[in-house]
């Protein structure tokens, strides 16, 4: 690849893009296929990154711009299969716990996209609020107004499921 | 240290938790040493260390050796797709540009016809009515004629004009 400035600054970011869209696609191919437009975007028509020091938001910005789009057209909403890490001691709550954890997550992709990808954002990428503004294009209060009640919806969930 | 993690998940549901509180909660719940009456909220801070260790597929290819970028099946396909409807709708076009600056002649369009005062007519009903007109026009003309000649018959009588 003769790109320097695409090594050097875009591909790094490979594996966030990819889960950004896959949380917000659902589907592995269709997040592979985004991430892909994205990077054949970013190389023969939107240089603006080139410019930038930490394009990181830009191009969260623009892949959910895809996502978006491409959720209008396919309206897939299909579900990816956990790969559990082993944090519980024995077998019966390691069951249990991938049950809890396929179930919320099965929950957080019920939430609107907005809320989604906000705690996506914050939860799974860590990013800051201000990072966050830029990618969804709302004010710092939104975006806080919107990850308290996704935060909310997730603990009454979780509140249900412990006392099922 | 069970107060402090009490701590941050209320302002985690809250939605004002600093990032260092979140990794904080992070590392405790993908611990082995959950306290008992904290393990409800596990499987949510498990959820989300286990999508931050989602990696892109290593499948996916980015760029050729040639420098071009990879361009995913269905991309390829779109520009195939856009391609050949560019070519039918500048077929289309080229054809009802031609119809519009050289209209059909009514003789290609008929096996018989009629040419009436430069117009064209196929209709067979129409040309008969357009022959019984003209063969009531020519019975008028021929019997104004007669009483023309009928009168100039009687007047010749009666000034005798006929012997002159």
């Amino acid at each position: 690849m003769n790109d320097k400035n695409f090594a050097r600054k875009i591909l790094p970011l490979s594996d966030q893009l990819y889960r950004f869209a896959l949380s917000i696609l659902k589907d592995s191919e269709n997040a592979k296929d985004c991430v892909q437009d994205l990077f054949v975007k970013m190389i023969e028509k939107d240089r603006r990154w080139e410019e930038m020091d930490n394009p990181k938001s830009f191009l969260m910005f623009v892949l959910r711009n895809q996502c978006i789009d491409r959720l209008r057209t396919t309206k897939s909403h299909e579900s990816t299969d956990l790969e559990l890490v082993n944090h519980a001691p024995n077998p019966h709550q390691k069951m249990e716990q991938k049950e809890s954890m396929r179930m919320i997550k099965q929950y957080i992709g019920t939430l609107p996209e907005i809320q989604r990808t906000i705690i996506h954002l914050r939860d799974i990428e860590g990013l800051e609020i201000a990072e966050i503004t830029e990618i969804v294009s709302m004010t710092e209060n939104a975006v806080y107004v919107n990850l308290s009640r996704a935060r909310q919806k997730i603990r009454e969930k979780l509140n249900y499921l412990n006392n099922k | 240290m069970k107060e402090e993690i009490r701590k941050y998940i209320t302002n985690y549901f809250e939605g004002c938790s600093t990032l260092e509180e979140e990794k904080a909660l992070r590392a405790y719940f993908t611990s082995n040493d959950v306290d008992e009456e904290l393990l409800e909220y596990q499987p949510l801070f498990s959820l989300y260390q286990q999508e931050q260790e989602v990696k892109m597929p290593a499948d996916m290819k980015i760029i050729l050796s040639d420098g071009k970028p990879y361009r995913p099946h269905h991309y390829r396909f779109r520009n195939w797709k856009m391609y050949a409807a560019g070519i039918a709708a500048s077929f289309v076009l080229i054809i009802s540009l031609y119809f519009i600056f050289n209209p059909p002649t009514h003789e290609l369009l008929c096996e018989n016809y009629v040419v009436v005062n430069g117009e064209t007519i196929c209709d067979i009903d129409i040309v008969n009515q357009y022959t019984d007109d003209v063969m009531n026009k020519i019975d008028e003309l021929l019997n104004e004629s007669d009483k023309i000649l009928e009168e100039q018959g009687k007047m010749m009588k009666e000034f005798n004009i006929s012997d002159l």
